[in-house]
């Protein structure tokens, strides 16, 4: 599958501006080819719209930019390696926009062009219609999903019109079936199963989640059985992929799902999280919170990072609570606020066998259990669920980043904007860099 | 293929302590080498080479000790918190090691770089002990 990803509300912004004109409209936009399996992730960069003299032709049934816009814009994607979506609108046409016979042909002599000049990447056309997107690789039938990753997340996936099932009856009611098919049609990770994993794999498979890749390198102790959704005393000794994923097929017999008994530090296993849409990031690791955090931004990939504290001293709760947190493009990253992840812990995580072995200090350190409660997990999971279903179902939900202050029993909204020139998240950052930096990993 | 924080870093590095190299390591992690810098007083001999790491997840990962080479006294004794000839993890430089460490959550990723934690060494080689 080819997708198209375009950050914040860079599509949105273009749709509107096209749909107000009542002819067709232009634009290119400049994208950082990822290769994941056999598909691609064009990362959009850049979006290059035309001036009033830069059309030669604009009216309702056709558009075309001049040669000199178009030889601008394809000379610098040439130069960057990057691939063009040429984008056109039909602003009359209501539903999922079809591409005309003017079009046919005009992709039919573009495409070979595009190849020569551009380079074998797969160029796009997307057509914007009065209410939907469609794209195609130019002049071929290969199927191409547009996504916007910001804020919210937009898809258009051709062929996604699931059958939507009465037992989503009553949630229908509450977001409609585009809310329910958009969820439906998403591929979905979740990076740790343990107190707050299993509770979000349980209810996603509840609401119609029906792809899921799960990872996890930890086995069942007795002492989750109190917290873990879907364990049973039996279960003691599986993989927690395992029993999430039996979890899941109970819940939902069609549902797709991948597990992997491993850790995402490690790089095959990172890997896996590449192909998907959606990511909860549901792990205690500050190592794996870091690779999650830089994977949002750098590849455009959706993540809900959550975290849960019960802080005990002489065998009192001096504080309870969690913090759920959306990492997209457009708003702030775990590194913008200070103090959220550790840096030591971080580096621990990081460090290969050899740089532990030099390190007195990782050498000495004791890792403590920490206090666990699964309606503690819960009520942070479900924070996170009903964050997901405001970003990608449509419910007018805007907080993006939340704290749960357990001892005054309040849920606070907090700021969820960029810091400017963050490390992590901003264009000095990893913002759209692709494959051209390596996620952090562990070396074994 | 590094990440864009060190490039950065390194290039302000650079133009402080112009001799400055970095070396790639096989884990992601670099060696940043400053060499021959005058040590204070009291330190024999009086000219070393710093090493240092900057981790895998460098900047949000901080850096975290540092070695000198050749071995290295103050005021005729081995220095506190301190262990001579020590192979730099995936090099094979032998090296003083300094077990010096920034006090916990000090570290900000979006505020220190490469010179912060080369000021924090040479700090502790103020310190002659």
């Amino acid at each position: 599958m080819i997708k198209v990803v375009f950050p914040g509300g860079e599509l949105s912004e273009l749709a509107q501006r096209f749909r107000m004109a009542s002819v067709e409209s232009f634009a290119f936009a400049m994208a950082r080819p990822v290769r994941i399996g056999k598909g691609w992730r064009l990362l959009v960069v850049s979006i290059h719209v035309p001036s009033p003299e830069d059309y030669e032709e604009r009216t309702i049934f056709n558009v075309r930019p001049t040669a000199a816009f178009r030889l601008r814009v394809e000379k610098r994607a040439r130069q960057d390696g990057m691939v063009l979506v040429y984008i056109h609108s039909h602003p009359m046409q209501a539903g999922i926009p079809a591409f005309s016979p003017t079009d046919d042909a005009t992709e039919a002599a573009l495409a070979p062009y595009a190849r020569t000049r551009l380079g074998e990447g797969p160029h796009v056309s997307l057509l914007i219609g009065a209410q939907g997107v469609t794209a195609r690789v130019m002049a071929d039938a290969a199927p191409v999903a547009v996504f916007e990753v910001g804020r919210r997340v937009l898809s258009y996936i051709p062929g996604a019109l699931f059958v939507v099932g009465e037992e989503h009856d009553r949630q229908i009611r509450a977001f409609g079936e585009a809310g329910q098919r958009a969820i439906a049609a998403l591929t979905i990770a979740i990076v740790g199963l343990g107190g707050t994993g299993s509770v979000i794999a349980q209810m996603l498979a509840h609401m119609g989640v029906r792809k899921f890749v799960l990872i996890d390198p930890k086995r069942l102790t007795k002492t989750n059985l109190s917290r873990v959704a879907g364990t049973r005393p039996d279960d003691v000794g599986r993989a927690k992929v395992e029993v999430a994923q039996r979890m899941i097929k109970s819940i939902a017999p069609d549902a797709e799902v991948t597990i992997c008994e491993g850790d995402v530090l490690e790089a095959s296993v990172g890997a896996m999280v590449l192909g998907v849409d959606f990511v909860f990031c549901c792990t205690d690791s500050h190592g794996s919170r870091s690779f999650l955090n830089q994977l949002a931004y750098q590849y455009y990939i959706p993540v809900i990072d959550m975290g849960v504290v019960i802080n005990v001293e002489n065998d009192r709760i001096t504080h309870f609570g969690g913090r759920v947190q959306m990492l997209a493009p457009g708003l702030g990253c775990l590194v913008c606020r200070d103090g959220i992840l550790s840096p030591d812990e971080v580096r621990w995580d990081l460090s290969n066998a050899e740089a532990r072995a030099a390190d007195p200090y990782f050498n000495t350190r004791v890792q403590v259990e920490q206090p666990a409660v699964m309606s503690l997990n819960s009520a942070v999971a479900a924070q996170a669920g009903t964050m997901f279903l405001a970003a990608v179902a449509g419910i007018p939900g805007e907080a993006r980043s939340q704290l749960l202050r357990g001892m005054q029993g309040d849920l606070r909204r907090l700021d969820d904007s960029p810091r400017r020139g963050c490390v992590n998240c901003s264009k000095n950052g990893y913002f759209g860099q692709g494959d051209n930096y390596n996620l952090p990993k562990r070396m074994s | 293929m590094g990440s864009p924080t060190l490039d950065a870093h390194f290039k302000r590095l650079k133009v402080r302590y112009p001799d400055t190299v970095l070396t790639p390591l096989p884990s992601g992690a670099a060696l940043i080498t400053l060499p021959n810098r005058p040590l204070p007083g009291g330190w024999a001999p009086t000219l070393a080479t710093l090493h240092f790491i900057a981790p895998v997840g460098y900047s949000v990962a901080a850096p975290d000790s540092f070695w000198l080479a050749p071995n290295v006294t103050v005021n005729g004794a081995v220095p506190t918190n301190s262990s001579a000839s020590q192979t730099i993890p995936e090099t094979k430089i032998s090296a003083h090691f300094f077990s010096w460490h920034l006090e916990a959550a000090r570290w900000l990723a979006n505020e220190h770089d490469l010179l912060t934690f080369v000021s924090v060494c040479l700090k502790r080689l103020e310190n002659r002990r």
